[in-house]
């Protein structure tokens, strides 16, 4: 009987644990999606630079882990093919701008972001060598671990563009409407009640295509790494179709993985730590096409 | 002779059956039954509770026995502001059995203005695997069907393996194996799979022959199917009115991704339930 008690308890003990969670995190956990992302920010002063071509691309980078020992980080390797990939003689593949889809740091530390900055400052020196671009932009989306041990402070403090939640629309001619650009919340493992209706409102206030960067992929096949209630799911997979998406890009699993809807591709991007994987992504505004390119370095 | 036209009337009977499902299957009612359900008003839907119920007592009575026990059970649950489901209030209705405490099925139907459940849960304790009064083996397998609003339907198929330690005063009962999520997302018009571990661990306790404490952390209840590991955390009492009745009041919780996100309740409900024997 007491066997059974301890085995008990034992199992419940293993139900509240995960990465880098405690008891303390348990009780007193501090803000959650709800207050983080009560809304979509619409921030349109932070477009990237428009270098006049209807078609362009940009690098999609994920889970990085910075600190974690137990991931390899190939940086030497990353920036060796970056430099080649801004030498591109197809102009089209010259990454405009970098997304990074979260898990940035792997304990929410401020030595970890600190790190984090240096990797950005390299990447943004490097475009202006190499492209000429003076603000070269980096968007960020937080991770389920950017989030650990208070880190959201420090994601805010430290992380461009310091909001967890927001989008704008971007044009990279001067002839054509371009795509509504979206970056969603999912580090606590759901879009939040708030945020999913923001969502839903401004997918219906215009009809523009959009593109979605979120850290947990919607729909993973084989392993259950995504958002785990199906009815979030499906509601934004509806959402998503209603609202003329044609991409939805996530990362968190570590693995790469894409499904075609139909409407819209889910591309998921494995791992930049361990993996040492980046994905490109082909935008042409004039057919409202997009392609993604997954690259080892 | 006699017999020739038994065999007749019962071949005809057969034919006459086959072609009444076949028209039933090929009829729209039947394809949008559940559209009908979703679509009806508040009224119908309790004439609808009210015929279940109207269908289920009659029948019940011709198959009573001593050693079959048959309940109807009344649910209602109130969801809190929190996750897709913030502020639904979700009656149901159901009906189960029990022979001999080996075989436990239950049928239940819930229905909220967003979704509708169906729900059949089958339970079996063979004799052989019960290895002493404190353990047996069993295997529980369940058929889930949702339709949620104009976003998505669901069927789900489990079979746990479950096991139970403990005495009739005091159990521990768990199980874990895999369950097989089929979604539809209407707007796509397509279908998907989701193959995850569930589990479901529960303790009750009985402080004396009327009340009972119980709590439970698994990866489903009767109407949400999670994709592993989000979790509901249950906690409930129940009061048996004379072995004529059982009422139980019961809290769950609903925590998105325990195992590598931050705990975040993904939804709080209040529930209670009324078995009444038949």
């Amino acid at each position: 009987m007491k066997k059974a008690l301890y085995l008990f308890i034992l199992i419940l003990v293993i139900s509240f644990s995960s990465c880098s969670f405690g008891g303390y995190q348990f009780a007193f956990t501090d803000k959650t999606v709800e207050d983080r992302s009560p809304c979509i920010q619409q921030m349109e002063e932070i477009k990237p630079q428009s270098t006049g071509h209807t078609k362009y691309s940009f690098l999609i980078v994920t889970d990085m882990h910075i600190g974690a020992a137990r991931y390899s980080h190939n940086d030497d390797g990353f920036f060796k093919w970056l430099d080649k990939q801004f030498d591109n003689p197809d102009e089209v593949m010259r990454p405009a701008f970098v997304i990074n889809l979260g898990d940035i740091a792997d304990t929410g530390s401020s030595k970890e972001y600190k790190e984090y900055a240096d990797w950005e400052t390299k990447v943004k020196m490097a475009a202006q060598t190499k492209l000429g671009i003076a603000d070269y932009k980096i968007f960020n989306v937080a991770g389920n671990h950017d989030i650990y041990n208070d880190g959201a402070a420090n994601y805010r403090k430290m992380v461009y563009p310091h909001s967890f939640s927001y989008c704008f629309s971007f044009s990279n001619s001067s002839t054509e409407e371009g795509f509504d650009f979206y970056f969603l919340d999912s580090a606590n493992g759901t879009f939040g009640i708030r945020q999913l209706n923001d969502l839903e409102k401004k997918f219906k206030q215009n009809n523009r295509p959009k593109l979605i960067f979120t850290h947990y992929p919607l729909y993973l096949k084989g392993i259950n790494m995504m958002i785990q209630d199906t009815l979030e799911r499906a509601k934004v997979l509806t959402f998503l179709a209603e609202g003329d998406a044609k991409l939805v890009m996530g990362g968190h699993a570590h693995v790469t993985q894409s499904k075609d809807f139909g409407p819209f591709l889910s591309q998921i991007t494995a791992a930049y730590a361990g993996r040492n994987t980046v994905c490109l992504v082909t935008v042409d505004e004039q057919t409202c096409e997009v392609s993604t390119k997954v690259v080892s370095f | 002779m006699l017999k020739v036209r038994s065999v007749l009337q019962g071949d005809r009977a057969c034919r006459h059956n086959k072609l009444c499902r076949r028209s039933f299957r090929s009829s729209a009612f039947a394809s949008s039954l559940t559209g009908r359900l979703r679509r009806c008003s508040s009224t119908s839907r309790v004439l609808f509770l009210l015929l279940f119920l109207f269908i289920v007592c009659p029948l019940s009575a011709h198959c009573s026995s001593k050693d079959l026990v048959q309940y109807v059970r009344y649910d209602f649950a109130k969801n809190f502001d929190y996750g897709p489901e913030a502020n639904l209030a979700v009656p149901g209705i159901g009906y189960g059995l029990n022979y001999k405490n080996q075989l436990l099925a239950e049928a239940l139907y819930s229905s909220s203005w967003v979704t509708n459940d169906f729900l059949i849960t089958v339970t079996f304790w063979p004799q052989e695997l019960q290895v002493n009064r404190y353990t047996a083996f069993g295997l529980k397998t369940t058929l889930h069907f949702l339709d949620f609003d104009r976003f998505s339907t669901e069927q789900d198929y489990l079979a746990e393996p479950i096991l139970k330690l403990g005495t009739d005063s005091f159990y521990i009962q768990g199980g874990m194996f895999l369950g097989i999520k089929r979604t539809a997302i209407k707007v796509l018009d397509e279908s998907f799979y989701d193959f995850y571990p569930c589990y479901c661990v529960q303790a009750a306790g009985k402080i004396n022959s009327i009340y009972e404490l119980y709590g439970s952390f698994s990866t489903h209840d009767n109407r949400r199917y999670y994709l592993f590991s989000s979790p509901l955390y249950t906690l409930g009492a129940s009061v048996n009115l004379e072995n004529r009745a059982v009422f139980s009041l019961e809290a769950e919780a609903h925590c998105a991704d325990m195992f590598t996100a931050k705990f975040y309740l993904n939804g709080f409900s209040l529930g209670t339930s009324l078995k009444v024997m038949l």
